[in-house]
């Protein structure tokens, strides 16, 4: 290689690897700003903030779903498998994939009591896809078994 | 007939569904008609250049 | 000189490369189609409904194909401008030229089946999450290229400038991939990787590794299509297009 291609060669490596570090330095500073949720565990210990809009995301407790007598209210609980949960009140239409033992993110505001008040609720589905019949019929049993792995989805 | 209305509908996904594959499949054609019609421009152009040369002779 | 160099060397030379890539494209197009065809029918007939998802699952076929293509368009732009910015191959800005229309078109569609896949799975059209917004990064990035272009009048310039954003733009790459990973995101991880099995039943698989595959072969076919059109618009005025072109309009060659 003569020496004038050598040169701009390493121009351009010069120029891909600064920018990969900068990318890098940039994304490292932003890091918890790029989480689009507060996962349970940042819930629980304090570090999600109080009366600001923010989400948060979990696994629904089997058994944890309550609705109202009366209305579109709900509430139920978040967890990370892993010794946090907390409690979330949401009064509206529910995504169809929501159901226990299913990963969900919520957008609202954590009130006084860290009840978490949601103005939005979103299914997070994972990427294990199946056909029905693979699944067993009792598909919500099936999602409320023990889970067979701590999903780290939910984890810090 | 029923059965192919039952396919379309798709369990309530049907507009979902067919959007997203007619999306897909509409890109598909329009990125391959590009250069086939480009192709066709270029050697028109070029006949059309020829043309006069040719009624001159 | 080595076999790679002399390749290389060839590759230098626009008409080798007009010449023989005729063939390529229509064994490309041929396959691209029929395997289009096949995963497309396969997914929406004869696959089978995810048992959280139901038929909205589908989308799968089309979306993780152009999702894929997106990223593997723009770094294959971005070698092409290493090449280009080191050993000033002709080629190369050619190809930069033609590919970034189609990897905007793709990246749009990944972006759109993603959004329509979106509202019944997740429950949102749209979420700011890291996955979708490197994706839309990217997307930008595609119109970026285009623009750059056409700002700069001089053919040559315009074509460095261009490469440098072409090179600069493939660290986004890695972030689209492991956003996933790295952050807390909405989006699944990959349901596809060359390395690991697939987490979904081969009657479910099946049909998608046959739309990317079709879809990889496709958009191909169209870039190669393209690029042989670039070639015989910037080599207009030289013997071989005049040849060519001749023969074309005796109707001589197919």
């Amino acid at each position: 290689m003569n020496t004038q291609r050598r040169n701009r060669l390493v121009a351009t490596v010069f120029l891909l690897g600064g920018t990969a570090i900068t990318a890098a330095l940039v994304l490292t500073a932003l890091e918890e700003n790029v989480n689009l949720f507060y996962p349970p565990e940042r819930v629980v210990n304090g570090d999600a903030p109080t009366g600001v809009t923010i989400r948060a995301g979990g696994m629904v407790v089997c058994g944890s779903v309550a609705h109202d007598a009366s209305g579109l209210g709900v509430s139920f609980v978040l967890t990370d498998y892993q010794g946090s949960d907390f409690m979330v009140r949401h009064v509206g239409i529910l995504p169809d994939l929501f159901r226990e033992g299913q990963g969900i993110l919520v957008t609202g505001q954590l009130d006084s009591g860290r009840v978490f008040r949601a103005s939005e609720v979103l299914a997070k589905h994972d990427e294990n896809y199946m056909p029905p019949e693979m699944a067993g019929i009792g598909i919500e049993a099936e999602a409320c078994d023990p889970p067979d792995s701590t999903e780290p989805a939910f984890a810090s | 007939m029923n059965e192919f209305v039952t396919f379309l509908q798709m369990g309530g996904h049907g507009l979902y569904v067919w959007l997203a594959y007619g999306i897909a499949w509409a890109a598909l054609i329009v990125i391959g008609a590009r250069p086939i019609l480009a192709r066709r421009r270029f050697i028109a152009m070029h006949r059309a250049a020829a043309e006069p040369e040719r009624t001159a002779e | 000189m080595g076999r790679l160099a002399a390749f290389a060397h060839r590759l230098g030379s626009p008409r080798w490369f007009f010449d023989i890539t005729g063939p390529w494209l229509v064994v490309l197009s041929v396959i691209g189609i029929a395997l289009v065809t096949v995963g497309s029918v396969w997914g929406l007939v004869f696959a089978p409904e995810d048992y959280q998802q139901g038929n909205s699952f589908r989308i799968i076929y089309v979306h993780v194909p152009t999702a894929h293509l997106a990223e593997a368009l723009y770094l294959a732009m971005g070698a092409a401008g290493v090449v280009l910015l080191v050993w000033r191959m002709k080629l190369a800005d050619m190809f930069i030229a033609v590919t970034a229309p189609v990897g905007m078109a793709i990246t749009g569609v990944a972006l759109l089946t993603g959004a329509i896949w979106g509202k019944p799975t997740w429950g949102a059209w749209w979420v700011w999450d890291a996955r979708t917004t490197s994706v839309l990064v990217l997307f930008f990035l595609y119109v970026g290229l285009m623009a750059l272009r056409q700002a700069i009048p001089a053919r040559e310039q315009a074509g460095r400038a261009v490469a440098v954003l072409a090179v600069v733009g493939t660290v986004n790459v890695p972030i689209i991939k492991y956003s996933v990973d790295w952050w807390l995101t909405l989006h699944q991880p990959s349901s596809f990787s060359l390395t690991e099995p697939p987490t979904m039943p081969a009657q479910m698989w099946l049909p998608l590794l046959v739309n990317v595959v079709g879809f990889y072969c496709l958009v191909a076919a169209v870039v190669l299509a393209g690029l042989r059109n670039e070639i015989l618009e910037r080599e207009s005025g030289t013997a071989w297009v005049r040849d060519w072109l001749a023969r074309k309009l005796r109707g001589s060659v197919a």
